[in-house]
């Protein structure tokens, strides 16, 4: 299967800067990615597990360019992250939990009509795609309303219209579900996964921290804790799938792997070490 | 497929944007007005101070301190707004949280923060044409037949020297987010040295080579000889090329911040901060 995400051996450590640390003191690192390989084929929906500070929002900022990576080499849709940050940004779409990436006294469309002008869109061309993407978030009713005006869902779904407005080939979504109610929650993960995944052929990854949103929607995850990819696979391909709860599995594994030898060379953990 | 856009077609989306933004607080116009037609008619009072006496430091720019002021007040708008347009854009964009959004689109960031600079240019110009307008019709101002290429070449090259000093400022921005100096140097330097308020030839000999330095001392001169004796290219070249070596000198330097300040916040993770 064609891969669109590869990454190979991506580090990142994050140095504190601060006035005490020019003047008085040894600026602190944070480990942030260790060592992470990853590969996300054509139409997947990747989940990207693990507790706070496991290195899953680094990852996502580093696949949109938004930060550097220290060692290693990626690419989107064959296009390498160091060398072609602007095209990479053509093929990616991004949904955050942050619904202040909207300008609030504009309507819905205004947003739409800005952010596809940034993606190169222009033309009739760009309202049948600013029209294609409200009619896929099911916001055309809304469209003309202030963004203030939205409610959680409506402003989570504004943000998807957004994100597939350049027609981007990989959809970074990042706690989208964190501000949303289960209803709302439960309709997201169906249109991910039924419209965007199958019917559009979007390659998706959804970082999250709740294993069950994981479980319904992805078709493979990977774990991270403290930087590491612990476990990437299919989640009912992990041992004591069928007789432990997912935390419970998730728990083994951080708990193995905090105890036990550093991982080999490749960074990659072996399959014995899980559970 | 990736489609080829017109040259202004990005610039146009922002400048639509910060008016559809600007023109939901309608009361901000108001009392907008209201400050330029006190502002104008508080130095119309001052310049009354002067009318009648012969100072010899307003003879180059035709006696008249009303006009010679209300011009100086008027172009460091245009200086402000160009030394800080594309600092404001990247640190309001910070707080309400939609510079994410901006990076995340294959639009440069140079792209992005001249474009943002169009609204805000457009709002000047029409500030300070009010300005004119309030200082001409209703308190006499004095003004001469204009050489309209002399005045477009002095804006364009007096403008210039604050992109550069905006794109430092910005990168300042990028890197430290806040507690910028620039904006505050520029504003201390030109109230003080660069003959807004009065002709630099009151100044102390000492402090004159510093004046001869910054861009809108020269900026100031030109467009003044412009609109207050008539000037043409010729009779202003001497300022037009210091403007114009400025102009490099800073534009390369504002580049190289700028690219320097975002592979060092894209280094540290701390592009999005604020």
């Amino acid at each position: 299967m064609p891969q669109a995400i590869t990454l190979n051996n991506i580090s990142k450590t994050f140095t504190e800067r601060n006035w005490k640390t020019f003047l008085f003191r040894k600026p602190r690192q944070t480990l942030a990615l260790d060592n992470v390989s990853l590969t996300v084929n054509k139409g997947e929906i990747m989940g990207l597990l693990g507790p706070n500070g496991a290195g899953k929002t680094t990852l996502i900022k580093i696949l949109s360019t938004l930060v550097t990576p220290d060692t290693g080499e990626g690419s989107i849709s064959g296009l390498s992250l160091a060398a072609d940050s602007l095209a990479i940004r053509n093929k990616i779409g991004m949904v955050s939990t942050n619904d202040r990436t909207f300008y609030w006294r504009l309507t819905g469309r205004e947003n739409l009509d800005f952010f596809a002008t940034l993606y190169n869109l222009s033309g009739p061309r760009k309202t049948k795609r600013i029209d294609r993407a409200l009619e896929l978030t099911n916001m055309h009713d809304k469209a003309d309303s202030r963004f203030m005006s939205y409610s959680s869902g409506q402003k989570q779904r504004l943000a998807i219209s957004r994100a597939v407005l350049s027609d981007s080939e990989v959809l970074l979504m990042d706690e989208a579900t964190t501000s949303l109610d289960p209803i709302a929650t439960r309709k997201l993960l169906t249109f991910t996964k039924d419209v965007l995944a199958r019917q559009e052929q979007k390659t998706i990854i959804w970082c999250t921290h709740n294993l069950h949103e994981a479980e319904d929607i992805c078709d493979r995850v990977t774990i991270m804790d403290k930087g590491k990819i612990l476990y990437s696979g299919r989640l009912t391909d992990m041992e004591g799938s069928e007789t432990q709860s997912l935390e419970q599995i998730f728990s083994n594994i951080v708990d193995v792997i905090h105890n036990s030898p550093p991982s080999d060379a490749s960074g990659k953990i072996g399959r014995e070490l899980l559970l | 497929m990736i489609q080829k856009q017109k040259l202004f077609t990005k610039p146009l989306a922002f400048f639509k944007r910060d008016f559809q933004i600007a023109t939901s607080y309608r009361l901000q116009y108001i009392t907008q007005g209201f400050g330029i037609i006190l502002t104008t008619f508080s130095f119309f009072l001052l310049s009354k101070m002067f009318a009648g006496n012969d100072i010899a430091q307003l003879k180059p720019y035709g006696g008249d301190y009303f006009s010679f002021v209300l011009i100086g007040i008027a172009l460091t708008d245009y200086f402000a707004i160009s030394t800080n347009a594309f600092a404001s854009e990247i640190r309001t964009s910070q707080i309400t949280g939609t510079l994410e959004s901006l990076l995340v689109t294959p639009t440069s960031i140079i792209t992005i923060l001249l474009s943002a600079y169009v609204y805000k240019l457009f709002s000047t110009s029409f500030r300070v044409l009010f300005y004119i307008i309030v200082g001409y019709v209703f308190f006499d101002m004095l003004l001469q037949p204009v050489n309209t290429l002399a005045l477009c070449v002095a804006f364009i090259l007096t403008l210039l020297p604050f992109f550069g000093i905006g794109l430092v400022s910005a990168s300042f921005i990028i890197v430290f987010k806040q507690g910028n100096p620039i904006g505050g140097l520029m504003a201390m330097s030109s109230g003080l040295l660069s003959g807004v308020l009065y002709p630099v030839t009151v100044l102390p000999d000492w402090l004159k080579p510093l004046s001869a330095i910054l861009p809108i001392t020269h900026g100031l001169e030109a467009i003044r000889q412009i609109l207050l004796n008539g000037a043409g290219i010729i009779a202003i070249r001497s300022e037009l090329l210091i403007l114009a070596i400025l102009s490099v000198i800073s534009l390369a330097t504002g580049l190289l911040s700028i690219y320097y300040g975002l592979k060092t916040a894209k280094n540290e993770g701390s592009l999005l901060h604020y």
